[in-house]
This record gives structure tokens, sequence and C-alpha cells, in this order.
């Protein structure tokens, strides 16, 4: 008889006090900000030497307020302290892993560590590009590694959701090549969210010097449920990304634009980050960061948002 | 009114019930978004079971009944060769019987004294035990612990 392995317990506390001006929303305040601060629970077992079980739990929790902000209503006593991130259960073999539940896109997951700014207030890549989707009722496959090659392929049935009733109405998948120092990938989206984008990224490392770029492409879905024709927006893009160690301290910037379109409306996005890490130990660091990110639309004045922000992250 | 913070009080009775080690996983968080899912359900800091032929690597092991001495050198000899991050996570056994047996004639209290001789070896600077079962073999039991040295 197999027995469960004792489940695992991980996640990561990251805080920060940032000073903030959004003229996009009017903000211009101090803010103390969980960023994605995390706690997850891990775990399998061997049904046979071929077969094993899996399960991952994994929620965000709300350092700064435990409030998820999911909820108009301001009492403490209706505030949710744990949002859902990747949840699944499935099975794994030595033909791969099979996941359903809750998950990250393969498109999303493709990005690697290319943002080095994930999750910070205006420093993450989602202010800039789509694509960064979490995906309920998901069904997702990774291949083992084939060399250096390996492919992951998500399908999410509708479930009626606006008329869609197909077992893959919308499609994720990724291709990663990893070789030496050197790490790319491909993806693409069908229908994801409304989406269709397809995403590269390289990712080099040479000794304390590491490298990033993501380029992505992306369009309205041809059709909505009903078949009426879209596709009347674009937002393409791209990432450029690059750290540097020096001891104890990694220096981090980052610089990303998009184009967004669609028939009557046109706008640039750019956002330039730095940062620094000061690592305290492999679990714990200190850290510091500046973000801006300018809207430029056609035909109005631009908006710039800005955050200056100062943290530490423990993980565990 | 029902409201959503007894979840939080559900998981944590739930974490803390199942007894959820805490204390290896320094690289989960960091895994859990890639799609390496090989990885990630990969045992970080896998427990070194000093009594398993073959365990960690191909050095000789000693014979499941064993006794300490043997078993402690060549728990020393895995340590050496593998990396710090994953050398101080043990699982050690110990025979005994609540009767008469053949194989053994020590009784819960020499097992529960021998493992601790053990542990000790292991760890001259200390250890945590994790969690200690037994599980019945011919008659009579293992007693085992698993333990990580304080370094």
């Amino acid at each position: 008889m197999a027995y469960a392995e004792a489940p695992t317990l991980y996640g990561k506390a990251n805080i920060s006090l940032n000073q903030v001006d959004l003229e996009t929303s009017g903000e211009d305040e101090w803010d103390l900000v969980s960023n994605a601060s995390r706690i997850g629970v891990k775990g399998g077992y061997d049904i046979n030497p071929n077969l094993k079980a899996i399960y991952k739990l994994e929620y965000e929790v709300f350092l700064d307020d435990g409030d998820d902000g999911s909820l108009d209503d301001n009492e403490d006593s209706n505030k949710s302290e744990f949002s859902q991130r990747n949840v699944y259960a499935g099975f794994q073999g030595n033909w791969g892993t099979l996941v359903a539940g809750k998950h990250d896109t393969p498109l999303k997951m493709a990005q690697g560590t290319v943002d080095r700014f994930n999750d910070l207030q205006v420093g993450d890549i989602k202010e800039v590009l789509n694509g960064e989707n979490r995906e309920s009722d998901i069904v997702m496959y990774t291949t083992p590694k084939m060399g250096d090659l390996s492919a992951t392929v998500a399908v999410t049935p509708g479930e009626e959701t606006d008329g869609d009733d197909g077992v893959a109405d919308s499609v994720s998948l990724a291709l990663n090549y990893m070789v030496g120092n050197l790490s790319l990938a491909l993806a693409n989206d069908s229908e994801v969210a409304g989406w269709d984008i397809t995403r590269a990224v390289a990712e080099y490392a040479m000794g304390d010097f590491k490298l990033g770029l993501l380029i992505q492409d992306g369009e309205e879905s041809d059709t909505n449920s009903d078949g009426d024709a879209l596709n009347d927006e674009e937002l393409d893009g791209f990432v450029i990304s690059g750290e540097y160690a020096i001891n104890k301290i990694i220096l981090k910037a980052q610089y990303a634009e998009s184009d967004h379109e669609a028939v009557a409306f046109q706008e640039d996005i750019t956002q330039i980050n730095i940062g620094a890490d000061y690592k305290l130990d492999d679990n714990s660091m200190v850290f510091a960061y500046l973000a801006n990110v300018e809207h430029d639309e056609d035909g109005a004045d631009s908006e710039d948002d800005d955050v200056l922000g100062v943290g530490y992250e423990i993980k565990f | 009114m029902i409201t959503r913070l007894p979840t939080a009080v559900i998981i944590s009775l739930f974490i803390s019930l199942l007894g959820i080690n805490t204390v290896y996983a320094e690289f989960d968080v960091d895994d859990a978004d890639s799609l390496d899912f090989e990885s990630f359900h990969k045992e970080k800091n896998p427990v070194i079971k000093t009594y398993e032929k073959n365990s960690d690597n191909a050095s000789p092991q000693p014979a499941a009944t064993d006794d300490q001495e043997a078993d402690v050198k060549t728990s020393n000899e895995q340590a050496a060769l593998i990396p710090k991050a994953v050398k101080s996570r043990y699982e050690i056994r110990q025979r005994f019987t609540t009767g008469k047996s053949d194989n053994t004639s020590d009784g819960p209290l020499q097992a529960i004294d021998a493992l601790y001789k053990k542990m000790a070896t292991h760890c001259p600077n200390g250890w945590s035990k994790e969690k200690e079962w037994s599980v019945p073999i011919e008659g009579d039991f293992y007693l085992h612990y698993q333990f990580n040295c304080r370094d």
C-alpha cells in the first residue's frame, strides 16, 4: 500500500512601503502593499512506479490588510484573507504531467524570469502587456523533458460561458527549450480571455549577468461565442530586462513598451523600472525599486504612474 | 451572518493537523511559478533512509536488521557525497519486540535508546525530530524516526 507523502508547506511574504503617484487613477499617497504574498501546500504519492498522484493548493495572502479587495463591503468580517492562485490535482509519470484545476496559462508562465519586477505595483509587465491570465477550469498536460525540449498544452472548456460549450474553447500552449545558459520559449494563446496572443521569450545568463527578452503579438479573438466578428483591438509589445549580481546585491533594470490599437483608439504604453535587491541570506532579502509607466493616448495628455517602493521578502 | 474569517482558521487547523513539513521547502516557491512540474514535485531535500540499499548512492548499506555502527558509518559516507542543502535529513529505524523474538532481544526502551544514540552520532550539534512511527515485521516492529540535524 502506498502512503501519501507529508504535505509540504511553502510560500513567501513580500511587503513594501510604496510612495504612489498614479495619474491614471488620481492616487497620490503612501501605501503599504502586499506583493502577491502566498502560502501553498503541495504533495503527492506513488500509486505505482510509473504513476504518481500530485496536488498543489496555493493561495495569495494579504499581509497589508487581509483583504483581497473582491468585496465592496468594508466590514472586516467580510474580508477575504485568501485568494486562490494556482490549484490543481493530477498525475505524473514518465509520460509527463497531467493536472486539472485553476492555473496560470502556459503562455503566462513562458515568461520565465524576464519580468524582474513581477508582482510589484506598477512594475509588473501586466501594466504593459496582456496575456497574464490565470484560468479556471483548466486541463493542462506537460510532456517529460525530451532532451532540452518540453511542451505544455492547456485547454479550457467554456462551460456555457457566453454560449461556449466545447471541451477546448480556449487553448494555450508553450514550447520550452533550454540548453546551457540559454532558455527559449514560444507560446500561443487562442481565445484565452478573448485574445489570441503569440509570445516569444529568450533568457541568457553570463556569470553574474542575466538578460531577458520577451516579444509579444496579440489581437482580440476573431469572433465571440455568437460568431460575431471582433478583431478590432490589437496589443503588441516587448520587454527587455537585465540584472547584475555584485556579491549580495542584485541590480535590476527593465524596459517595456506596447502599442495598443482599436478602431478609434491608439495608445503607446512605456514602462521603465530600476531596482536593487540585497540578499540577507538564501531565503530573505530587502529591496528597493522605482517604476514608471507612461500612457500616451492619441488626442489626450499622457499620464504617468510612478511608484517608489522599499520592502522585504521572506521565503519559506 | 456567515463570514469568511473562519476560512483562515480552518486552513491553519488543517495544515497543523496534517503535520506539514515546513522545514525543507526553501525553493518550492520559486519552482511553483514554472512549467517544470517535474522539478516542483521532486523532493527538494530527500530523506536519507540509512537502512535502505541504494537509497541515495551506490554505497554499500547495512542489512535492514543491522545495528547502529555500520548504519551510521554508511550515512556519514553518504553525507559527504551530497550537497550541503540536502545532507542533514535522515530516517532511521530499530527493530524491537514486545514478546519473544528470534530476531531481536530489544524491547521498546532499548530501541529508543539505540535510535537516540544514532541521532546523536548523525547530529553532533543536535536535532529536530520530525516524526516517528512503527511498522510490523515478522511478529516484531520497526520503530522509525525521521529527523533533521541542527547544522
